[in-house]
């Protein structure tokens, strides 16, 4: 009889309950729209960020980051087994490390920086959550704008180094930096190349920046790497970090704030259409008071419709926001890392949320609910 | 069954005190029908709801079979509207959007017997003239169905106590006739009944009388204990 009397009330005001869904499905689908749209923007924006490079350089603790810059013969070579030993301790931070043999080379009038590079990979790699690195075939060469200039190389040309000759599998478009003079060979052919075989100069890392502030994390790192490889230190590439950690923070600022938004009018829709039917439903209230059914009864059939209406409203609004964010989103995103659609793994944090939001907003319709003095409602003419 | 002892409530508006029930004292036994008269305002809803364990005395008791209705605590004292008081009212208080048969089946459904139900509520409606009504919503029946529709819900279940508020008020006199004559019926049933009206043509239906003016009891025939 109490579903029945809630189902019946709603077909009966089916205009007012058509318009309470479908004001609580908009609010959803706008709220799905938010976060997959704001979900997939900040993911298309930490790849943007994440192309920028590796924002992370370990060095030996007594190595001179300068002699690695202007590649000197003082840099100091160490063990290439220590990056695969980093990639293997799921305690840092740190991910996608690439191994790095590099010797500053004389081309012609020009100099360019042969750069072995080996990308040493971790277990939780994903098709999605890809390398940065992508190793250098066998026998090939990639090259930067500038040391192709200076070898006057093009892609599928070849160039000499040391005596070895190189297929030119790339040509990298200038970056402005240090990277354009970089002549990019397999590790193990540069190491062989230089008479150091297993020996390595740098490992260039990529820190997450998951949950805390960029300075929390380059503490975390620290700390971890300070106890997990007490003879290296970690330098920071400022800029790279900064500007992941700062699209993150402004994205996820950006949408709590049109969360809020979005629940405080849901909230408002809800408690004011609840306060309405309070004052309409008032008789009945007071009907069922004079049969016996006491307040958590009455309070019941309130609520209930509202945890209903909640829940279908939170199925079509996540439906609908999904769909939504996919055909206006898709197009636009810069990067993408998997084909937008419904993300089924959040329904349930959603559906929750609807109905969380649908108790704290029947709230105050209950209150009025329960102050009615239904002897008065009962003997009014 | 049902007694009030000094029974008094006050309201206080704008600074003003109006004493609805001042110090009622009355007994209503099992086969009493006690209809209640007397002019507006003169107390008589404030009896009633008092009686029905709705509105509690601000002194005085109210007691039923012996007990004090407002020193239960408010699930006891719903429990007992729920299996002892049936209430009508002028204007019906029918819930407009379940039909005439979920409306008297709720009051089954509140007493937690719902499977008496169905042969409960036939045996209502042949008596009530509601058979070929039952299936409708309140607001599709003439104003007597709507009224004999909460008589019928108003005594599902069989309560010991009948509460009713100007239940012809807004009646025509064939309809009227019906729900005097089924209340009648109750009270030789055994049921206590009460009933308000201010239709003077119902005062001597009644086993008994009260007039009431300004809370008191200004007037009781022979039939109402002390």
């Amino acid at each position: 009889m109490f579903l029945r009397l809630i189902l019946r009330q709603m077909r009966h005001k089916w205009e007012v309950t058509l318009l309470l869904f479908m004001a609580m499905a908009a609010l959803v689908t706008l709220y799905v729209y938010l976060v997959n749209s704001a979900g997939f923007s900040n993911r298309s924006m930490e790849l943007i960020m994440k192309n920028m490079g590796h924002n992370m350089l370990i060095l030996p603790e007594s190595a001179d980051p300068g002699d690695f810059y202007l590649c000197t013969d003082r840099q100091q070579p160490f063990p290439e087994e220590v990056a695969g030993r980093m990639a293997a301790r799921e305690e840092l931070a740190s991910k996608y490390y690439a191994s790095i043999l590099q010797v500053r080379e004389k081309v012609g009038d020009s100099q360019a920086i042969l750069t072995g590079i080996a990308a040493v990979h971790r277990g939780d790699e994903t098709t999605e959550k890809a390398h940065l690195v992508t190793d250098v075939p066998p026998g090939h060469a990639r090259l930067g704008s500038a040391a192709a200039r200076a070898l006057r190389a093009s892609p599928g040309g070849e160039v000499t180094l040391r005596g070895r000759t190189f297929r030119v599998e790339q040509v990298l478009p200038s970056q402005g930096e240090l990277d354009d003079c970089r002549v990019y060979v397999p590790l193990a052919e540069c190491q062989e190349l230089l008479g150091a075989p297993g020996e390595i100069n740098a490992i260039l890392a990529f820190l997450c920046l998951h949950g805390t502030t960029q300075e929390g994390m380059n503490r975390y790192q620290r700390e971890r790497m300070g106890r997990l490889f007490p003879g290296y230190k970690v330098v920071t590439k400022l800029h790279i970090a900064q500007g992941r950690s700062l699209a993150r923070v402004t994205t996820s600022r950006y949408l709590y704030c049109l969360l809020a938004l979005v629940t405080c009018i849901t909230v408002i829709v809800i408690a004011v259409t609840g306060l309405q039917e309070v004052a309409e439903r008032r008789q009945e209230t007071g009907i069922l008071l004079a049969m016996g059914a006491g307040y958590p009864y009455i309070v019941g059939l309130y609520v209930f419709k509202m945890l209903a209406l909640a829940a279908t409203a939170a199925l079509a609004g996540f439906v609908g926001g999904s769909l939504l964010a996919k055909a206006l989103l898709a197009p636009v995103l810069a990067v993408n890392t998997r084909a937008m659609g419904v993300v089924w793994e959040q329904f349930p944090g959603v559906l929750g949320l609807a109905g969380l939001v649908a108790v704290a907003a029947t709230a105050l319709p209950m209150l009025k609910l329960v102050r009615t003095d239904p002897n008065l409602v009962l003997t009014e003419e | 069954m049902l007694e009030l002892d000094g029974a008094t409530k006050v309201y206080r508006q704008g600074g003003r005190t109006i004493r609805a029930a001042d110090g009622l004292t009355l007994a209503v036994r099992p086969g009493d029908f006690l209809v209640v008269h007397g002019p507006s305002g003169s107390g008589k809803s404030t009896l009633l709801l008092m009686a029905g364990g709705m509105l509690p005395p601000d002194a005085g008791a109210v007691r039923f079979r012996g007990e004090d209705v407002y020193r239960w605590g408010p699930a006891r004292r719903n429990r007992h509207r729920r299996e002892q008081v049936g209430f009508v009212f002028q204007r019906f208080f029918l819930i407009p959007h379940i039909s005439v048969y979920d409306n008297i089946r709720l009051r089954y459904s509140l007493r937690g017997d719902p499977a008496g139900a169905a042969a409960g509520i036939a045996a209502l409606a042949r008596r009530l003239g509601l058979a070929e009504r039952l299936g409708h919503l309140p607001g599709e029946l003439s104003v007597g169905e709507q009224q004999r529709a909460a008589v019928a819900r108003a005594l599902a279940g069989a309560p010991g106590l009948v509460l009713a508020d100007e239940p012809t008020g807004n009646l025509d006199p064939e309809n009227a006739a019906i729900i005097i004559e089924c209340l009648r019926e109750e009270a030789r049933a055994g049921r206590a009944v009460v009933m308000v009206t201010h239709n003077p043509g119902f005062i001597g239906m009644g086993t008994a009388q009260v007039r009431l003016v300004a809370g008191r009891a200004a007037q009781k025939t022979a039939g109402v204990t002390a």
